[in-house]
This record gives C-alpha cells, sequence and structure tokens, in this order.
C-alpha cells in the first residue's frame, strides 16, 4: 500500500443523482452535503430517464441556493439521451434559462451551449487530444472523462492539455450504457409507457446476475451499470500529480458525506491510504470494489496495487 | 432509396453488387472501424479494386472509419482517412468529433457520413454535426421509432441512413462499454464488442453454454436456436430470481414490412448490418431488399420473404421502429 | 471441457453418414494424399485465404465431419498451412479448436454456399475452444469465392477417378438425400428422444435445485469476502 503523504489542489466533485431517489429524498441528501461535506462542486439534475424530471424540477432552486450559501460550485446536468419533443423543449428551456453552469451529456446539449462555457460530461464520447480540444475550443471549461478510458490515455489527455481542467470518475458504481427501452420496467413485466416507476425501489440499482448466479450488472431504468464500485483511491496521486483537476464521486444510497471526507483526506494527505480504504470498506457493503477501466483490463476487476518505489 | 450493403471481404463485395446493392459499406483491416474482427476486411490495395468494380457498374463504396481514435495513437486513424480520399471512396463514415474536424480540414471534398456510433438521436445534435463539419448524413440510431424519425427528418438538412436488417444493438449505439466492463475491449476503443477472443463454447450435458471472459451469458438446450454471445442478449437473472432475456432476446432486426412508411418518412438510404457475416447472408438479404425496396417504390405490396434461416435466434423484429418495443 | 454425452458426438442422421459406413474400409492415411492435393489447389488457387490465415500464429484445428469415419487436422504454423486425414479411432490429436458438422454442411461452408453463422444459431455446427481462431478461419475461406469443381478440376492424382467422381457429386446427392433422411429420422428418433427428454427434465430440476443452492453460496461468499477484503485487496 502506498503510504505516502500527499497533499493536492485537486478539487472533489458530487456527481448528479442517477437513481430515482424519491424528491424529497434528494432535497434532504443535497442539504445535508451542502452542510456538512467538503466537496467542491454539486453536480445536480435528471440524468437518466425524462419521466423522473418533473419531481426534481420543483426543488432545484432551492436545494442550488443552499449549495451555494454553503459555498460549493453548482452545476446543472441535461440529459443523457435526448430523443423524444418534450425533452427538447426541456433541453432548450434549461439552456435558455439556467442561471447555473450546465453540464452537457449529449451532442444535443453540446450543439446549443457552443460558445457558452460549460462542462462535458461522461455521457459524451472523448477519447483522445483532438476531441478534447475541439470541446475546449467549442466553451468547455471542464471535461469529464468516460468511465472506460484507461490510465494511459488519461495520461496522454493530461499532458496534452496541461491548464485546462479535467476530471476523473473516481467513486461509485459507473454508468456503462443507455437505452431507450427501460430495462427496469422490462423485468417487471411493464414497460416504459406504463413502468409504475419501480426503479425507485432499487436506490442503488438493481442487481443482474449470471445463470450461475454470479452478480454482474446493475439496472437503472434505461441505465445499465457496473455491479462493481469503482474506486480509484490509490490511484489518486498519480492521477493528481499528472494533472487531473477533479475527481468525481458518483451518490450511493450510503454516507456520501463520510465518503466525501475520506476522499477529501486522502487529497489533503491527512489520512493514510490504508485506513482510507478500510472507511471506504466499511461503508460500501452491496458490492466489491473495482479498479479495471484505469488499469486497461475488464471493468469489473480490482487489480491489486503493491507499494510504489 | 438507396440500399446499402456490408461487406467484409472481398468475395462479399462482389455478392452484395451481384445482388443489387446501390452501396458497399467496408471497413480497412485494422481498428478503425467497428467491425475489427480476425480474417476480416480489406487491404488498401483491395479496397482500390472494390471501388474499381463497383464504379465500373455505376455502384458506390462508403468506407466505415468508425471507431474513436486512441490518446497519444491518432496516426492509424489519420492514415485510413488519407487512404480513403486517395482511393476515391464515395464517402467516409466517421463517429469521432476529433477525426470529422481532422477530415474536414484535410480532405475538404471527401464526403462525410455521421455513424451510428456517433449516436446523434435529436436535430439538435444532427444539426451540430451539420454546422460543425459539414456531414451529407447520419446514420440514425436505433433508438428511434418510425415516427420520431419522420418528424426528425423534418428538422434537419442531412440525408438519414437506418438500419433495415441484421444484428442491433438495444443500448445506444457508441455508448455503450457493456463489453470493456466484461472483456477489456470496447466497440468505441477497439472496434470489437463481445469479442470472439474472450468469448467460450461449452457443452453441458447437451446445452450450449456460452461464456464471456468470466461471465455466463447464455445457455441454450437442445433444439433451442442460439445467437452471438452478445452480452446485453444473454439470459440473466434480475429481481425475480428467474432468468430471462433482460435486455433482449437473441433477435435480428427486419424492417422489411415498414418499407412503405420509411420511404414516406423521407428516409434516404436503408442500411444492412453484417460485416462480419458470410457472402451467402449478404447475397440472401440484398437480394431479399432489392426486390421489397423495388416494390415499394413502385408502391406493389412488399413480398414476404423468409429470413429466418439466416437471423439471429431464427427469429427477427422490428425493434425500437415501434414504440411498443420500449 | 468436453462433454463425453453431448449430442455433438452423436453423428447426425444424414446421407453422408451412409457414404461413411461405405468407405469405412478405406484406411485414413490413404485419403491423405487427396486431402493434401486438394490443399495444394487452393494455395494456387485461392492465395487470399491463406494471406488472411497467417494471422494465426501455430493454431490446429479439428474439423471433424459428424457423419464421416475420418476427421480433418488442419494447422496453421508459421504462416503455413497443412492439412492431415484422421481415423475417428486415432488418438484425439491435441487442437486449440474443434469444428464439428454434417460434411455437406461443411463443404457448403468451404463455398461460402451457407452462412457459418447462421449455421451456428440453428446448431448445425458446433465450435469448441479457441472462438477467435474459428472466426478468422470462416472469414479467411469466405474472403474467396471456393469452387470445388475448380478446386478438384480433373482426376485427382493417387486416387481411383470413381472416387473423384464421388466427391464432386456428394453435394448435389447429399442435398437430395437430406429431406428423405430428415423424414426417416424423425420416425426412427422420436421415441428415444421422448425418453430422452423426460430424464433431460429431471436433470434440468436438479440442476435448478443446484443453482439455488450455488446462489446461496455465491451470496455467503461475497459477504464473507466483504469481511475480509482488506484495504486495496485483490477480487
Amino acid at each position: 500500500m502506498s503510504s505516502k503523504v500527499i497533499s493536492s489542489q485537486a478539487k472533489l466533485t458530487l456527481g448528479p443523482v442517477l437513481y430515482n431517489w424519491p424528491a424529497e429524498q434528494r432535497r434532504d441528501f443535497y442539504f445535508k452535503i451542502a452542510d456538512e461535506a467538503p466537496v467542491d462542486v454539486v453536480y445536480i439534475g435528471e440524468v437518466t430517464c425524462s419521466k423522473r424530471t418533473p419531481f426534481l424540477t420543483p426543488f432545484i432552486p432551492e436545494i442550488c441556493d443552499r449549495l451555494e450559501q454553503a459555498g460549493k460550485e453548482v452545476v446543472i446536468s441535461t440529459l443523457s439521451l435526448v430523443m423524444s419533443k418534450r425533452e427538447r423543449k426541456e433541453l432548450h428551456e434549461v439552456v435558455q434559462d439556467s442561471p447555473w453552469m450546465l453540464e452537457a451529456n449529449d451532442l444535443s446539449a453540446i450543439g446549443l451551449l457552443e460558445g457558452k462555457e460549460h462542462i462535458v460530461g461522461p455521457f459524451v464520447n472523448v477519447y483522445n487530444e483532438d476531441t478534447l480540444g475541439y470541446f475546449y475550443q467549442n466553451g468547455a471549461r471542464r471535461i469529464v472523462l468516460p468511465c472506460e478510458l484507461s490510465g494511459k490515455a488519461i495520461e496522454r489527455l493530461l499532458a496534452s492539455n496541461k491548464d485546462r481542467e479535467i476530471e476523473i470518475q473516481a467513486f461509485g458504481r459507473v454508468p456503462l450504457a443507455l437505452s431507450a427501452r427501460c430495462y427496469h420496467a422490462r423485468s417487471h413485466g411493464l414497460s416504459k409507457d406504463g413502468c409504475l416507476y419501480v426503479c425507485e425501489q432499487d436506490p442503488d440499482g438493481m442487481n443482474v446476475e449470471t445463470l450461475d448466479g454470479e452478480p454482474f450488472l446493475a439496472v437503472n431504468g434505461t441505465q445499465t451499470m457496473s455491479y462493481t464500485v469503482t474506486n480509484l483511491l490509490h490511484e489518486l496521486d498519480d492521477l493528481a500529480q499528472l494533472g487531473a483537476t477533479h475527481f468525481r464521486l458518483w451518490p450511493q444510497d450510503l454516507d456520501m458525506v463520510k465518503v466525501i471526507q475520506t476522499f477529501r483526506e486522502r487529497l489533503d494527505g491527512s489520512l493514510e491510504e490504508r485506513a482510507a480504504q478500510e472507511i471506504l470498506s466499511d461503508l460500501v457493503k452491496f458490492a466489491p470494489f473495482s479498479n479495471g477501466f484505469y488499469h486497461g483490463v475488464e471493468g469489473n476487476h480490482l487489480v491489486e496495487m503493491r507499494e510504489k518505489i | 432509396m438507396e440500399l446499402v450493403c456490408p461487406a467484409g471481404t472481398p468475395a462479399s463485395l462482389r455478392a452484395a453488387l451481384d445482388a443489387g446493392a446501390d452501396v458497399v459499406y467496408v471497413g480497412f483491416r485494422d481498428e478503425t472501424n467497428a467491425r475489427n474482427f480476425p480474417g476480416l476486411n480489406f487491404s488498401p490495395e483491395e479496397l482500390e479494386e472494390g471501388v474499381k468494380k463497383a464504379h465500373d457498374m455505376g455502384r458506390q463504396v462508403y468506407v466505415a472509419i468508425n471507431t474513436y481514435p486512441q490518446a497519444g495513437n491518432l496516426d492509424p486513424w489519420y492514415r485510413a482517412v488519407d487512404a480513403a480520399a486517395r482511393i476515391g471512396v464515395d464517402a467516409v463514415i466517421l463517429a469521432d468529433v476529433g477525426l470529422l474536424d481532422y477530415a474536414k480540414r484535410h480532405h475538404p471534398s471527401l464526403r462525410r457520413h455521421l455513424s451510428v456510433q456517433a449516436s446523434a438521436s435529436n436535430p439538435e445534435a444532427i444539426n451540430f454535426y451539420r454546422s460543425a463539419f459539414d456531414v451529407q448524413r447520419v446514420v440514425l440510431p436505433r433508438v428511434l421509432t418510425v415516427r420520431e424519425i419522420a418528424e426528425l427528418i423534418t428538422e434537419i438538412d442531412v440525408e438519414t441512413e437506418v438500419f433495415a436488417f441484421g444484428g442491433m444493438c438495444v443500448m445506444a449505439e457508441g455508448r455503450c462499454s457493456l463489453s470493456s466492463y466484461a472483456t477489456g475491449k470496447s466497440p468505441n476503443m477497439n472496434g470489437v464488442c463481445s469479442p470472439a477472443s474472450h468469448v467460450e463454447y461449452e457443452q453441458r450435458r447437451g446445452k450450449l453454454v456460452s461464456r464471456l471472459g468470466e461471465f455466463t451469458i447464455n445457455s441454450f438446450p437442445n433444439e433451442e436456436a442460439a445467437g452471438y454471445p452478445t452480452l446485453c442478449k444473454g439470459r440473466f437473472i434480475g429481481h425475480t430470481g428467474d432468468p430471462s432475456y433482460l435486455f433482449e432476446e437473441p433477435t435480428s432486426l427486419n424492417v422489411m414490412m415498414m418499407l412503405p412508411e420509411l420511404i414516406q418518412a423521407g428516409v434516404k438510404a436503408l442500411k444492412i448490418e453484417g460485416r462480419q457475416r458470410g457472402k451467402a447472408y449478404v447475397h440472401q438479404v440484398v437480394s431479399g431488399y432489392r426486390h421489397a425496396i423495388d416494390a415499394a417504390m413502385k408502391g406493389e405490396p412488399v413480398p414476404f420473404m423468409d429470413m429466418g434461416n439466416i437471423t439471429e435466434g431464427t427469429r427477427s423484429t422490428a425493434g425500437a421502429y415501434e414504440k411498443n418495443w420500449r | 471441457m468436453h462433454d463425453k454425452n453431448a449430442p455433438s458426438s452423436v453423428p447426425p442422421f444424414t446421407p453422408m453418414l451412409f457414404a461413411g459406413f461405405m468407405m469405412r474400409p478405406v484406411p485414413a492415411f490413404s485419403l491423405n494424399p487427396v486431402a493434401k492435393y486438394v490443399l495444394v489447389r487452393m494455395k494456387k488457387l485461392y492465395p487470399e485465404i491463406f494471406s488472411r490465415l497467417a494471422i494465426l500464429e501455430n493454431v490446429n484445428f479439428l474439423i471433424n465431419p459428424t457423419d464421416l469415419h475420418y476427421r480433418f487436422y488442419l494447422s496453421v504454423k508459421e504462416r503455413e498451412t497443412h492439412i492431415d486425414v484422421l481415423g475417428n479411432d486415432a488418438e484425439r490429436p491435441e487442437a486449440q479448436a474443434t469444428i464439428s458438422g454434417p460434411m455437406v454442411d461443411l463443404l457448403k461452408l468451404m463455398e461460402g454456399r451457407v452462412d457459418g453463422d447462421a449455421l451456428f444459431f440453428s446448431r448445425t455446427l458446433n465450435i469448441e475452444g479457441d472462438t477467435e481462431a474459428v472466426l478468422t478461419l470462416r472469414n479467411a475461406v469466405d474472403s474467396a469465392d471456393v469452387r470445388l469443381v475448380d478446386v478438384l478440376g480433373g482426376p485427382v492424382p493417387f486416387i481411383k477417378p470413381g472416387f473423384t467422381t464421388f466427391f464432386s457429386k456428394v453435394n448435389s446427392l447429399g442435398e437430395s438425400l437430406e429431406k428423405d433422411f430428415r423424414t426417416a429420422q424423425r420416425s426412427i428418433l422420436f421415441p428415444i428422444m421422448r425418453h430422452v427428454s423426460e430424464i433431460d427434465k429431471e436433470l434440468d430440476r436438479s440442476e435448478d435445485r443446484m443453482r439455488k443452492i450455488d446462489k446461496e453460496l455465491v451470496k455467503i461468499k461475497t459477504s464473507l469476502k466483504k469481511l475480509q477484503q482488506p484495504a486495496g485487496g485483490v477480487r
């Protein structure tokens, strides 16, 4: 285990809640984050399914105010798969009216935000320095890299854009795929139109097992997630030194304040890695950790890292 | 209505042209295209020959360079675009924003199509690609209904190409990391989904069990038709505790019966999937669709053609083109 | 894993099965020169196949026509392709990939008259071992317009003239007989199949029970692992 003490300027961000938590629960969650969590940026908004949007929308101004009063940077995340007229109309409205910065999660939003400062979200394909450069030119202030990129690729991207903001997904179940079809509804024998919001039953997603009973994936409505929980605590040090400016923690249904504190203390160098890992292990009960994407192997794997010299 | 047909080898290209393809689309033999399978695809010399043959017959060839260039290793993708331009193909099919930009700057007169891998599912996204990179055509992701396609066409000024037959992604194309989660190799980065190198078939008491990486994807009892070991078309266990096709059954897309609606909607081209399939498949599907399009364009009823033998799981679906699929 | 009870090892009831019976007295080694001749002709006529195969490093394929008493052993080694014919009673040689199916379908596949994936979907074709190598072979063979008539083109050396005719007529003969054989197959095999399916159902029920037990085990293991998982431990 690396016991090197690091101290980094890197910022922590809290990604948007990807699951269908009841609106009041989300509000209380964000209030707690505002009051207690040492996080620099908070993303908020319905990214997964537009059918859930109406429930959260009325609470957004109140939540954002509270977060801003607590000194957090607030970003509104847009929908990841935009298809219907209603979804497009809502996108146009938020682009025109939002007093807060936007995270574009589809090329539609990228197009509408051309020339305006914005953030490119993790659902937009950014695999190489040319694309990265193009999006910065287009108005991106910060770019969140896709989950499947390897450490090597991340390193090249960081090297190609020294003074720009780049955000890395560092904790939580990662979204792997989007669909027009709702698998949550399908697994309950329902259609997307008549879904009865069954996705609400699984605050961390619904586990999907193979025929051998081995846990494999997790379903969150139209989104398919990793079963494993990404944990880049060990890689944090390297990434910060290479120039990663932001680390994203995806909300899960557990004590996120504690997760954020642990990452913050680790970045500040006030907590040993081993102790930090133990805290996370105690918090995440529902699935094992993984860091395979970062190490260029199967995403579900956890690559053991030995002490670095 | 243009019929755009797949070819993984020069023999398939000839088969497609003989069967009445207006356009054949192909890829180079490397990671620059989304069917980067062993023993498949074209060398630049083979492409040159194929383009000559097609042009002699008054037909066209498109080249798919539709994976996402690797950070720090952009050269193979640049070279693929350069080669396609030099050989004189009729269009390149691209997905990556950086590569679109490269093609526009270096080969402004080379026609650019937006690959399905770019997942442009709405007018705003399509218009962005149009204004930024001057794309002439968009291959629509398989997430839209025919009605949505018709509406979309009225709001864009680029041609549309839609998938008509063959393998079907149930996820939004180009936005899926399921394969790399299980195998480390993905469509976007490596041009493969659920790659053969990670697939294993086992016979377990008369059942055919397919495994991908460390995960069991499916188990086909005796006599049941099999499918590709693509992980989104496997049997899994969700909240009910019983195995089911949680994402999608092994099935192929077939929209032949919807041809009149697609023509009505203003779709410019129909695409057949299957560069990885044999020339027998190419010949059968292309001939079938040639007849069907010719009939539909004349306003005649589309003849029923049984494609059961070549479809995955020996069944087909109109997929996302019908709303109840969702 | 090779399951001795898998149906792949039961010959399909085809005309070729009977052709195989008739050829039984012909020992495998005497077919070797024919196979080698065919390979030489193919290399000459369709070099593109072999240039596509060359990416394989030392792969041995066992091509197993399930209705014949012979197996073909095709190996790619240092960019060169070799072939041998083995009798079914010969010792099973080491192979990275096995392709099994009725001879007529294998020939159709070689000529590209049928789609390999389609044969696989319909369970006519069975593959085991290195799936990627099998795919490479399929793609390579499909890249040329192979015609057996051209390959055999004229009398085959080392073999009686009648034999060549037998080979070239094998396809049309096979196809015309296939239908009748399928009818016969149903009448002969149906009662046996019914019995087998009863047994299968019983086994399925046991398997279900096993699966449930397995699942419990995985749950227990996961929670155990969770307890033991050290910081940054290995999965």
